[in-house]
């Protein structure tokens, strides 16, 4: 068995909310901390990502996704790729395209809106951010998220459950532990580069269009 | 537990109509009279109490008005039509003639609910029992048009005239005892079985968590659900995270149209043929002042409730918004799911907390929880809000109107 799983991360939390066996805190109020943790670290890094292929329709613009947020998108042509550029949709109609297929991108809810205006079919490989797929039940349930994330659900859960036992000022220490170390665990190990304010200024001939 | 892998379903396929891969069962020119299915066997009495189950689908084709049962449980094997043809008790969800059916078969009585959908369009499931409402349960399918569960289409009721436990549950069935000659195309993936950790009834389970107050009584779930509610609608109005699209029609010779929404944070203009181009914000003093080619929209501006265009329609031009919103309607049955983006959903329960403590005049942990709140609202906030500011030299008016002013010659 892989560690750790669902029994090892409630063995940890015991420990740290002083608790060998159930008591104050069942096993499921446990299980529940756990997994909401889990999603947290998730949600705040972006850690869990996925390749999903998807295609445009003629004549929409947008195509819907399944996840969180995107994170890149890439045109697949009948050879190679091309990544797009990410605009935002008042750049529509006005950034250079060359020729018709798809070349920039930006996300509103949970789709993907092309810009040109796809006139047919193309496929597209997206990067998306994503949820941890279901909770952990089982006890032999390992948890989604990478391997250096991991201890961050131990004291993630365990910031929760103090609040039931009136411990305030312990879970205020163990919230803000818990939110310093995925932020250093996030900078070391996901990739965030975020697009320049460059990229989403208005190009200076729509300016200059009417003079 | 993860997703569904489809390829420990056991698939019976005589036609060779479907073709099944982890996440995913294709159906390609499915006749009614094809016994193609695939199924697993949890064991006797496995789905014996509330379930959900979850699953994404698209029909791509039909030819008429032929059947594809998308999800179902039975204690039996066999193409759905013939098993409820033999009175055999199920439950499924299926589509026909471009609506999608809930379905009860209790021996000879069938009862469902139906709710008409569009071809080529993405649908995301919810389908739940819940054992808690009539006498033997109500059967639930929600519909929505998001993977987050977020955009509800309609909502399908069923109220269950019998107790029963099932064995099998099926990924796909054909009708197997109707016509040939008709078809139907689809795809059906991302299967789960899994309660969603933050319906009403398990928010309110996370709130008594941390209350150490497991059933009802200093506080009722009536007034937590309405501190629920109440913390929704301030996630939406604060992240400004329900994001949607908005179509309006401008007037000939009227400056300002209405719009529904909370805030529209981008306009595009749609014309009937051609480029469809974003419109720049501006402030309304600089209408008339910007430089514009033609008459076609080409600037906005929000004034409340309106939306503000430039150059002064002198037609109807559809303008598509990008807009944020508050939630439709409130949660209310157990199952329900606050109209949230999956990202804020935990935010409600910290807000409920912190205004339940309000009631026992706990102050203190009242004030650190709603801190806590805040920070992970503007975190998230931080994090996944699209709303890019605009940057001042679009909110200049340009220098060639002050030159008009001064009286001189326009700038070239």
């Amino acid at each position: 068995m892989a560690w750790p799983d669902l029994t090892d991360l409630r063995s940890r939390v015991r420990t740290v909310i002083n608790e060998s066996t159930a008591g104050k805190w069942t096993d499921a109020c446990i299980n529940r901390a756990i997994n909401d943790a889990q999603r947290d670290i998730a949600i705040k890094t972006l850690c869990l990502t996925h390749v999903d292929s998807i295609s445009t329709v003629a004549d929409t613009r947008h195509v819907p996704f399944m996840g969180y947020t995107v994170k890149n998108v890439e045109y697949i042509p009948a050879s190679g790729k091309k990544g797009l550029i990410r605009i935002t949709p008042r750049m529509v109609g006005y950034v250079p395209v060359n020729g018709v297929t798809p070349q920039y991108w930006f996300q509103w809810d949970k789709n993907i809106y092309i810009e040109p205006l796809p006139n047919a079919v193309y496929a597209l490989s997206v990067t998306i951010a994503d949820y941890p797929a279901g909770e952990m039940v089982a006890d032999t349930d390992e948890p989604e998220i990478p391997t250096a994330f991991q201890p961050l659900l131990v004291i993630g859960a365990a910031w929760r459950l103090l609040l039931r036992d009136g411990k305030f000022s312990s879970s205020a220490q163990l919230y803000k532990n818990t939110i310093n170390g995925i932020q250093i665990v996030k900078n070391n190990i996901v990739e965030t580069i975020p697009d320049g304010w460059e990229n989403f200024k208005v190009p200076k001939q729509t300016v200059q269009r009417g003079v | 537990m993860a997703y569904q892998d489809y390829t420990s379903y056991t698939e019976v396929d005589v036609p060779a109509k479907l073709t099944v891969a982890s996440n995913t069962i294709t159906v390609a020119d499915l006749g009614d009279d094809e016994s193609s299915y695939v199924y697993k066997d949890f064991t006797a009495g496995y789905f014996s109490a509330d379930y959900e189950f979850r699953l994404h689908f698209r029909i791509t084709g039909q030819t008429g008005t032929e059947v594809v049962y998308l999800w179902g449980l039975c204690d039996s094997i066999g193409a759905f039509g013939t098993l409820i043809a033999a009175d055999t008790d199920l439950h499924a969800v299926y589509w026909e003639d471009a609506s999608l059916y809930l379905l009860e078969r209790n021996a000879t009585v069938s009862t469902s609910d139906n709710y008409a959908l569009a071809l080529d369009t993405d649908y995301y499931l919810r389908i739940v029992r819940d054992e808690s409402v009539g006498t033997y349960g109500t059967l639930y399918c929600y519909i929505y048009t998001d993977s987050d569960y977020k955009n509800l289409v309609d909502k399908l009721t069923v109220t269950l005239t019998e107790n029963k436990d099932f064995r099998y549950a099926y990924g796909v069935s054909g009708k197997g005892n109707g016509l040939g000659g008709v078809s139907i195309d689809c795809v059906i993936d991302y299967l789960l079985i899994d309660t969603h950790p933050y319906t009403l009834e398990n928010c309110l389970t996370r709130i008594r968590d941390v209350l150490n107050e497991d059933t009802a009584s200093f506080w009722t779930d009536t007034e937590l659900t309405r501190i629920l509610n109440d913390a929704v609608r301030e996630v939406a109005a604060s992240a400004e995270c329900i994001e949607r699209t908005e179509d309006i029609t401008t007037s000939n010779g009227t400056r300002l149209t209405a719009f529904t929404a909370n805030k529209a944070v981008y306009a595009e203009y749609i014309p009937g043929s051609g480029t469809p181009t974003g419109l720049i914000r501006i402030h309304p003093k600089q209408a008339g002042y910007v430089p514009v080619n033609g008459v076609t929209p080409q600037y906005f501006w929000e004034a409340g409730s309106y939306i503000g265009i430039e150059p002064l329609p002198n037609s109807a031009y559809t303008i598509r918004l990008y807009v944020q919103d508050y939630p439709a309607s409130d949660i209310s049955s157990n199952v329900d799911l606050a109209e949230l983006p999956e990202e804020y959903r935990f935010l409600p329960v910290l807000y409920t907390i912190s205004q339940a403590f309000r009631k026992a005049s706990d102050y203190g942990p009242s004030a650190q929880i709603m801190g806590i709140f805040y920070n992970e609202l503007f975190y998230n906030r931080k994090l996944f809000s699209r709303e890019i500011v605009d940057g001042i030299e679009n909110m200049q008016v340009p220098d060639y109107v002050k030159v008009i002013q001064d009286g001189g010659a326009q700038q070239a």
